[in-house]
């Protein structure tokens, strides 16, 4: 029985917070403001929008704990998108629902499912791909850079995922 | 293969959606199919307000930056899709040059309900309530209104606002002089500090089917004894969590809620200090001289002091609700005067 596991860490974070390395907190701060965004639209993409939100505030804290060996790396997105996937198959988490938002019709009043749902069913790596590039506009490069992975398998996810996309919205009109 | 600028104008449309909706209002939403994590006694695993809000303020700042003023509608550069063969595949291609203008409808905004004269804990769950992610409350002295209750907002009331605006509630501190310093709640805080380690607890509520490795101590904070309980609950499967929770042997009614997450999950205490929080937080932090201590894995103990009384909070990002799970209230004397919470446990 660990009876003063909590004693020590109301301890410990009282005078570590005492301490708090003003410039550390504020390229902290910088880099959830700049850098923060990018990787919460990966995972935002890659889990939805309840997943998403939740895996990468557990990234976030996570970049804090390990500040010191994060503001060292060229690409640290790239390696916390990666921190959050093995963090969140370590919690048993990685079968939770992927939700997204419905669509909105452009007057607002009139919600939309067929694209969020056409999403939501695209495979991961391809539904990514896809909201990365085409939705907030980043390049091939930039993609591949923060997934991992090369520029021609950003083309590739992306060829099929729009593919699939044009596939099910053009059944969904059908059947309307 | 065709280009097809239509369907990129609504993904970029949607990706936008995305950023912007995180805390606030997403509506109704689409389900990939698969089944749900099992959860043992959280229906869902979600983050805090305090979490959701911070992300949800950096995607709107982003999402400011293009929406210029926030008019009838804005404005933002998109890119029709062009057909790309590079030997291999026909691919649609990233946004690039030659930009076309198309409109797209801001974000739903909502109107800023008047606050002035609330108790700033009810102000709190108000905007809370309505999904505003930038607000900051801002003490001032008053002779008028009592301590503790909402002297005016910036905006004022009745102000259009997005839920992404910046808001700022100002709280009266009571007439000058008045109040805790920051100094003395310095001096709660250390008094909160365990005083005598608690060899035998009594079991705690509702663990069932679990092994509890239980530990906590006992504390006094102004004058009150303030039991922490704090124990491991392992399932049969080998699942663990841990709950943390207080309650007082002084006054047996009084619980906080009780704030349980996964084993192994790491604290979430630096999150109060962040300047991009949600709307609970942010009220925290701004009004409270940051005299902030954390428990272990996620728990936040807070310690206000802003408005002639204080409080402490129990906050988890791993809550399955937003705001606080517990909270206590002292008068300036530090007498208990109310208690809230058991939202869940």
């Amino acid at each position: 029985v660990k009876r003063f596991g909590p004693v020590r860490a109301l301890r410990g974070v009282v005078e570590v917070g005492d301490r708090v390395q003003p410039s550390a907190a504020a390229a902290f701060d910088a880099f959830v403001a700049e850098d923060g965004a990018r990787l919460r639209r990966v995972l935002v993409a890659r889990y939805g929008i309840e997943l998403g939100e939740e895996v990468h505030a557990d990234a976030l804290g996570w970049a804090w704990e390990h500040w010191d060996r994060l503001a060292a790396m060229a690409n640290p997105v790239g390696y916390l998108y990666r921190v959050a996937q093995s963090r969140l198959r370590r919690h048993r988490r990685a079968s939770a629902r992927v939700v997204f938002p419905v669509e909105r019709a452009p007057d607002l009043t009139d919600p939309a499912p067929e694209l969020g749902g056409a999403l939501a069913r695209l495979p991961e790596s391809h539904r990514v791909a896809v909201l990365l590039v085409h939705g907030h506009g980043w390049t091939y490069e930039e993609a591949a850079d923060v997934l991992g992975v090369r520029v021609s398998t950003i083309r590739n996810w992306i060829h099929r995922g729009m593919r699939r996309l044009r596939s099910e919205l053009a059944d969904v009109e059908e059947d309307a | 293969m065709n280009p097809d600028p239509d369907l990129e104008q609504r993904l970029r449309a949607y990706a936008e959606r995305l950023d912007a909706g995180a805390a606030a209002d997403i509506g109704p939403v689409v389900t990939a199919t698969g089944p749900a994590a099992p959860d043992r006694r959280r229906r869902t695993w979600r983050t805090s307000g305090a979490v959701a809000g911070a992300l949800a303020a950096i995607a709107a700042v982003a999402y400011l930056a293009s929406a210029g003023d926030g008019g009838g509608t804005s404005r933002v550069e998109t890119t029709p899709g062009t057909t790309v063969d590079d030997g291999v595949l026909a691919v649609d291609a990233p946004p690039a040059a030659a930009p076309t203008t198309t409109t797209v409808p801001p974000v739903p905004g909502l109107t800023l309900p008047d606050l002035v004269g609330l108790e700033s804990t009810r102000a709190w769950v108000t905007v809370n309530t309505l999904g505003l992610t930038h607000v900051t409350t801002s003490p001032e002295s008053s002779d008028t209104i009592a301590a503790g209750r909402v002297i005016r907002t910036d905006p004022p009331p009745g102000t259009a606002v997005l839920q992404t605006d910046p808001v700022t509630v100002v709280v009266s501190t009571g007439p000058t002089g008045s109040g805790l310093t920051l100094d003395v709640a310095g001096r709660i805080v250390r008094d909160l500090l365990p005083t005598e380690a608690v060899p035998t607890l009594p079991p705690p509520d509702s663990i069932a089917g679990g092994a509890v490795d239980d530990r906590g101590y006992l504390g006094r904070l102004a004058g009150t004894d303030l039991l922490v309980r704090h124990f491991d609950v392992v399932m049969p499967d080998g699942w663990t969590e841990t709950c943390v929770y207080l309650e007082s042997p002084s006054a047996p009614a009084w619980r906080s809620g009780t704030c349980w997450w996964p084993a192994g999950n790491p604290p979430r205490y630096r999150t109060i200090a962040a300047p991009a929080v949600d709307a609970s937080v942010a009220i925290v932090a701004a009004a409270a001289g940051d005299a902030v201590v954390a428990l272990e894995n996620g728990v936040r103990m807070e310690l206000t002091h802003p408005v002639g009384g204080f409080a402490v909070f129990l906050e988890s990002t791993f809550s399955t609700v937003d705001g606080p799970l517990g909270a206590c209230w002292f008068d300036a004397a530090g007498n208990v005067n109310r208690t809230e919470s058991p939202i869940h446990g």
